[in-house]
């Protein structure tokens, strides 16, 4: 298999894996610790631009963005 | 070290940067959901290379309870030198050949959305654009996103397609065209009371004219020939991203590990520690440090004894190399309203930290970066 | 041969994919729906003075809220709540907002920035939420005179306020004979 193809299918079995077991129901109710400002996944978008624009033209990898997600959950 | 005719203007390293396609607002939508934000960000190199001033506003506003629109301007000024080839030096160690006096160059970019939020659904529509004398681009991204098992899980997927255009300042008008198509998916899941975890897949496909024509390789044989890089590239990158809060020091930690490659035999691998921490007084702070590590491109060589058949380059972002860093912030929130942050970032990039391939020890150097961004929200 | 690879390997990503989407739209939850008779719940109130409880609310209707300081939605709510307390508790209308924070004093620290003039109970335990099949923060109740739970809002957004304050009324007129 080529490496990209290693690289598709070891996402792909993390987040199967993620999707059945291994991880703790968490109450809507007890989502305090992850509502914490320092427990957002995504940075600012600013800084996540300028840090993405620079990495992109310095270097010639790649690296994939982020989803968001997590926090209080609410609404 | 030789001078080249300032006219071969060497900014290309904005010209080759990615726009921002897949930037997502980190604002929850429903509260305060008026904004406005200010950024201003400095970028130099070191031995006298490039320097990038960035001035960049952005502003959300709602409509309804379900949209927002949102708009973002960039403007950048560069200048400084940069590496056109490599050549034979005395002693034999190889020598940059750098652009001559400091030349300026100013992009313009700016980008327009829609975020459409439906219950657990949210539709985000992008269209950018960007112009400097000898590049233009035109951007459009689409995704989608959607919240699962009562917000522990979220999903995404998006797709983004940019259509680019690339001159010289020899010949201002005389554009190559080439296109890229990303695809994207990710999923965020909750780990437990205190973690979290997100994976993402990135894939992108370029098509035209990639090389950069502001480089030049050094053939001992022949003289110089225009950088020459395959008509077509494929890209996969896989980033694995987890953050945990830890009581016992009151902070969060981070780890964001990725890893790239592609079909001109570039591969790479980064690895980010962060720690975040929330001080009194509404006070946030920030510390990490990246390590990087690529190989060369196939085609890549520092220089070339005898001309050489199909692609080729000697541009130092495709060499082997590998950098660490270390990284910084602080955010204050002044009032419920405004808040400001300071984010520093400093790079050492070395051919002795490359994963394979080959590269030139004077291609190393530093590179550093500082931004203040101020944000309003209503 | 290696297209082929490459597009089993898709195919398997692909598959992979579809199997998290599928077991998360699967995953249907329970909760509290209307006509239920709302759980038993006994709580204490903020300042510890006392503990109130469902049941001797018998007879009132009640809008019941869960909250909790880190819950951002929750900034907005409170003036609406105040606004509930001001128009309708003289016509007999009973608010009891119950924090699920880990803390009291976190809860207390919300308090003193954003004031109540209704009722307030601590639940750091969390046994009401659960009793109620919590779905989202926040969440409110709306519990007539009987006791059953005649509405369920899980979030809380602007367009929410009307159709709380319309709900309301028609449960307060309605026994008004």
């Amino acid at each position: 298999m080529t490496l990209a193809a290693r690289l598709i299918v070891l996402a792909a079995v993390v987040v199967a894996l993620l999707a059945t077991a291994g991880c703790a129901t968490v109450q809507p109710w007890e989502r305090g610790t992850l509502a914490k400002p320092v427990m957002a996944i995504e940075d600012p978008a600013h800084e996540t631009a300028q840090k993405l624009r620079t990495y992109g033209a310095k270097e010639g990898g790649a690296s994939a963005t982020g989803v968001g997600g997590g926090g209080c959950g609410c609404n | 070290m030789a001078a080249i005719s300032p006219r071969l203007a060497a900014l290309t390293a904005a010209a080759m940067a990615l726009p921002a396609v897949h930037v997502r607002a980190a604002d929850a939508p429903g509260e305060n959901p008026w904004g406005v934000d200010a950024t201003h960000l400095e970028y130099s190199e070191s031995g006298g290379r490039m320097n990038v001033r960035v001035n960049q506003a952005s502003a959300v506003v709602p409509i309804g309870e379900s949209f927002r629109l949102k708009a973002n301007f960039i403007q950048d000024l560069m200048s400084g030198a940069s590496p056109v080839f490599n050549a034979p030096g005395p002693g034999g160690k190889t020598q940059q050949v750098l652009t001559g006096a400091s030349v300026f160059d100013n992009r313009k970019a700016g980008d327009i959305g829609a975020d459409a939020s439906i219950g657990d659904n949210q539709l985000l529509l992008r269209q950018g654009w960007s112009k400097e004398n000898d590049y233009k681009s035109t951007w459009t991204s689409l995704e989608g996103k959607r919240d699962f098992n009562r917000k522990s899980t979220t999903l995404a997927v998006g797709f983004a397609f940019s259509d680019d255009g690339v001159s010289s300042h020899d010949a201002p008008n005389d554009f190559h065209t080439r296109i890229k198509r990303d695809f994207f998916a990710g999923v965020t899941q909750i780990v437990d009371e205190r973690s979290l975890v997100a994976v993402s897949l990135e894939y992108s496909y370029s098509n035209g004219f990639l090389s950069d024509p502001y480089k030049l390789v050094f053939v001992q044989s022949s003289g110089l020939l225009r950088d020459a890089r395959p008509d077509q590239r494929r890209q996969t990158a896989a980033t694995v991203k987890y953050l945990a809060y830890v009581p016992a020091i009151d902070s969060a930690l981070q780890a964001i590990g990725s890893l790239s490659t592609d079909n001109w035999g570039i591969r790479s691998g980064a690895l980010e520690l962060q720690w975040k921490k929330e001080l009194p007084g509404e006070w946030l702070v920030n510390a990490g440090a990246r390590y990087y590590t690529q190989s060369s491109a196939d085609f890549y060589a520092p220089l070339y004894l005898s001309p050489p058949g199909g692609a080729h380059s000697s541009d130092y972002r495709l060499a082997g190399f590998g950098s660490i860093g270390w990284l910084a912030g602080v955010t204050q929130r002044l009032t419920p309203n405004f808040s400001v942050q300071i984010a520093a970032e400093r790079t050492y990039r070395r051919v002795g930290l490359r994963s394979g391939g080959t590269g030139i020890d004077v291609d190393n150097y530093i590179w550093g970066l500082y931004l203040v961004t101020l944000q309003a929200r209503f | 041969m290696r297209a082929q690879r490459r597009s089993s390997s898709v195919r398997l990503a692909v598959a992979a994919l579809a199997a998290v989407g599928a077991i998360a739209a699967a995953s249907t939850a329970l909760s509290l729906t209307n006509g239920d008779l709302a759980a038993a719940c006994s709580v204490p109130v903020v300042d510890g003075s006392r503990t109130v409880s469902l049941a001797e609310y018998r007879g009132q209707v009640v809008y019941l809220d869960f909250w909790a300081s880190w819950c951002g939605p929750c900034r907005e709510s409170f003036p609406f709540m105040n606004e509930l307390q001001r128009d309708l508790a003289g016509r007999g209308l009973q608010i009891l907002a119950i924090s699920v924070d880990k803390t009291a004093e976190d809860a207390r620290r919300f308090l003193a920035r954003y004031p109540a003039q209704f009722t307030v109970a601590l639940d750091t335990g969390a046994a009401c939420p659960a009793a109620f099949q919590l779905q989202g923060m926040p969440s409110s109740y709306i519990i007539d005179k009987s006791g059953a739970v005649r509405a369920v809002h899980a979030g809380f957004r602007n367009r929410d306020r009307a159709e709380i304050r319309q709900q309301l009324l028609e449960l307060l007129g309605r026994d008004a004979k």
